[in-house]
């Protein structure tokens, strides 16, 4: 009855096909949907979709990726670490308060992804970190990263480059342990973005 | 098979459903890009008398947004915008390209400018939208790209700009001025709501940023949905009923599109014509009524010719008065813009400025397969003679290419820019 209606569950697929793609050959049946009999995807990885992947455009030094990563699945997944051939460095960050202000590090634990839930990364929130960026990101390119979960498999995204002036938040103490070319982030207020810090702050 | 020249546009189910994209399709018939997305055809209209009227709104039983729920269709073999019926609000921008700019950064570009433009149309956020719920709204946004000859020398492919791509030559009535003429790019952006076009046309400048800086902006009005009865016709600044004669573009998809199956990279594609042109609404204030009828051809009340009754009589223009001078002035513009010559004929999709007292007029669109061919002739007989000319004056000028629309998968100006 309700035919000219397209469910959010396959428009959320049918997008996040666009701007995903799954490593392992195994994965490929899951990166729609969950499987339709309540059986469980073969890996973590194949539990999730992406939609709207998307990264701020950077000349070089930091940048991330953001998007809606959702577990299809009914139990939950931990993305452990990522990594791109754009960035020297891969990693995935969170917000943390830091004396009243945000500030983003390193996720200890990774990121989890509770079952059957939409999870965002965005500016200001959850990222994919890339540092030490080299060539430059520019708008209309494509970026791709690689987000591995607990049990090993690993997610492709694909995110469009966009321009963006946001996401110039500050990088946390524990920042510190990233290599020296990290320093100039080292802000602890929020008037980023301007003068010399353009376009190196995530 | 013919593909339908208009866009399919969908209007939203009945139930009033927060946020949530309605799949009940409202199409004018025809081939459609829209595949799955589409749930069934509940009504079809259109035809000449539609078309550059207000749209049709149904019964009682509509959702109070209605209009701001509809939807056209982004893909298809032809852009929206064109063929579209004219929504209430226009923002149209000439863009230049920056210095350096060349093939590949065009090619992101329009990677770029078609996402944003099929994500806004359909009512979603444009990717890195900074106000993403203003997206919600998508009112028939239309988003229309057009490329000036800028683009062609900057995609080093001068040898694929059809020869009609040129400034238009200069007319004895023009007071053109650089700062509403030219440009590399045009963005045509059109909804049913002011706050939806602003929203967009926001998107696309910014994201195109890097790329391109903005030359000139001309905002341009029609009626809005639901203020006038169905397939009125709109009224332009000066209070002329404005459409009557324009073309179908069903019934006369040749005279704007180089026709689909056709070779080259502009099949499906057309052309914009693009005049700002003033007029001396104070001046005007002195001409009586039997005189404004007089320079038209036609009645301020209805539109209906001097000769005829009715709006969408045919005018006599033989038809002598007791005197012996023809009841359609031989000056009256729609004498002058009237020729035997089937071919010179285009769309006019105007709009309405006013951007404070004194600075009035039209935002002049028209879209043909040809400019040379359809636009140029009836230009240059206006230029001769036309009564109008005592009160209206190009102020500005650009020409563009419009490429064809985007077919599933494919980037605006891929065949352009690959080909
Ligand atoms: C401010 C400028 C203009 C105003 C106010 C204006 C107004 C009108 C009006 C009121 C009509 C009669 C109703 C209709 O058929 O739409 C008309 C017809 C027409 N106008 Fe204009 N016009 C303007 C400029 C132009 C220009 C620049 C062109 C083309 C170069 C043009 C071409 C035509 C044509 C082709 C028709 C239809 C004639 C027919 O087949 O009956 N107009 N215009
Ligand atoms: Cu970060």
């Amino acid at each position: 009855m309700n035919r000219s209606t397209i469910s959010p569950a396959r428009t959320l697929a049918a997008t996040a096909v666009l701007g995903l793609t799954l490593l392992p050959a195994a994965c490929t049946a899951g990166s729609e949907a969950a499987p339709e009999d309540g059986a469980a995807p073969a890996t973590d990885a194949a539990a999730l979709t992406v939609e709207d992947p998307w990264a701020k455009a950077v000349d070089d030094g930091m940048t991330a990726v953001f998007g809606t990563l959702t577990n299809t699945s009914g139990h939950d997944v931990r993305l452990v670490s990522a990594e791109s051939a754009a960035a020297g460095s891969t990693e995935l960050h969170e917000f943390v308060d830091e004396g009243g202000s945000p500030v983003m590090q390193e996720a200890g634990d990774g990121l989890l992804v509770p079952a059957e839930t939409s999870f965002t990364l965005e500016p200001g929130g959850p990222h994919v970190m890339l540092l030490g960026v080299t060539d430059p990101l520019e708008p209309g390119e494509e970026v791709t990263v690689a987000v591995t979960a607990e049990d090993g498999s690993e997610l492709e995204i694909t995110a469009p480059v966009r321009s963006f002036d946001g996401a110039n938040e500050s990088y946390g103490q524990d920042g510190d342990a990233q290599d020296g070319s990290m320093d100039s982030m080292d802000h602890s207020d929020q008037d980023a973005g301007d003068g010399s810090d353009h376009g190196e702050d995530m | 098979m013919t593909a339908d020249p208009v866009q399919p546009e969908q209007l939203p189910a009945d139930g009033p459903g927060p946020g949530r994209p309605s799949r009940r399709g409202f199409l004018r018939g025809g081939a459609t890009f829209l595949g799955g997305a589409i749930g069934g055809a509940a009504a079809t209209f259109g035809g000449t008398a539609a078309w550059g009227a207000t749209r049709p709104s149904s019964s009682s039983s509509e959702a109070p947004d209605q209009a701001g729920r509809a939807t056209v269709a982004f893909r298809g073999p032809r852009q929206p915008g064109v063929g579209t019926t004219p929504q209430a609000f226009a923002t149209l921008l000439a863009l230049d390209l920056v210095d350096g700019s060349d093939r590949e950064s065009l090619v992101r570009l329009m990677r770029i400018w078609t996402d944003d433009a099929e994500r806004l149309m359909a009512g979603r956020p444009g990717l890195a939208d900074t106000e993403p719920e203003l997206a919600a709204v998508p009112a028939r946004l239309t988003v229309t790209v057009g490329y000036g000859p800028g683009v062609f020398a900057a995609a080093d492919l001068p040898g694929r700009a059809p020869a009609w791509l040129r400034p238009l030559p200069s007319f004895g009535v023009d007071r053109l001025a650089d700062a509403w003429s030219g440009g590399d790019l045009l963005l045509q952006v059109c909804a049913d709501d002011p706050v939806t076009v602003s929203h967009a046309a926001r998107v696309l400048v910014k994201q195109a940023r890097t790329f391109a800086r903005p030359r000139w902006l001309q905002r341009g009005f029609r009626n809005s949905p639901g203020t006038v009865a169905p397939g009125t016709t709109w009224r332009n600044p000066m209070g002329q009923v404005d459409g009557t004669g324009n073309i179908d573009p069903a019934a006369e998809p040749h005279l704007i599109w180089h026709p689909d199956g056709s070779a080259g990279w502009l099949a499906g594609g057309t052309s914009a014509v693009v005049r700002r042109i003033a007029m001396d609404l104070d001046r005007w204030d002195e001409v009586d009524r039997a005189g404004r009828e007089n320079t038209i051809g036609r009645r301020l009340s209805d539109g209906s010719p001097l000769t005829g009754r009715h709006e969408h009589d045919t005018p006599d223009l033989e038809a002598k008065g007791p005197n012996g001078f023809g009841v359609i002035d031989a000056a009256a513009h729609i004498r002058r813009s009237r020729t035997q010559d089937p071919h010179e004929r285009f769309l006019r999709r105007p709009y309405g400025y006013d951007d404070g007292p004194g600075d009035t007029g039209l935002v002049f669109v028209s879209y043909q397969a040809d400019i040379d061919r359809q636009f140029l002739p009836v230009q240059r007989r206006l230029d001769e003679l036309d009564l109008l000319n005592e009160w209206t004056t190009p102020i500005g000028s650009a020409i563009f290419a419009v490429p064809p629309g985007v077919g599933p998968g494919e980037y605006l100006g891929q065949a352009l820019l690959e080909g």
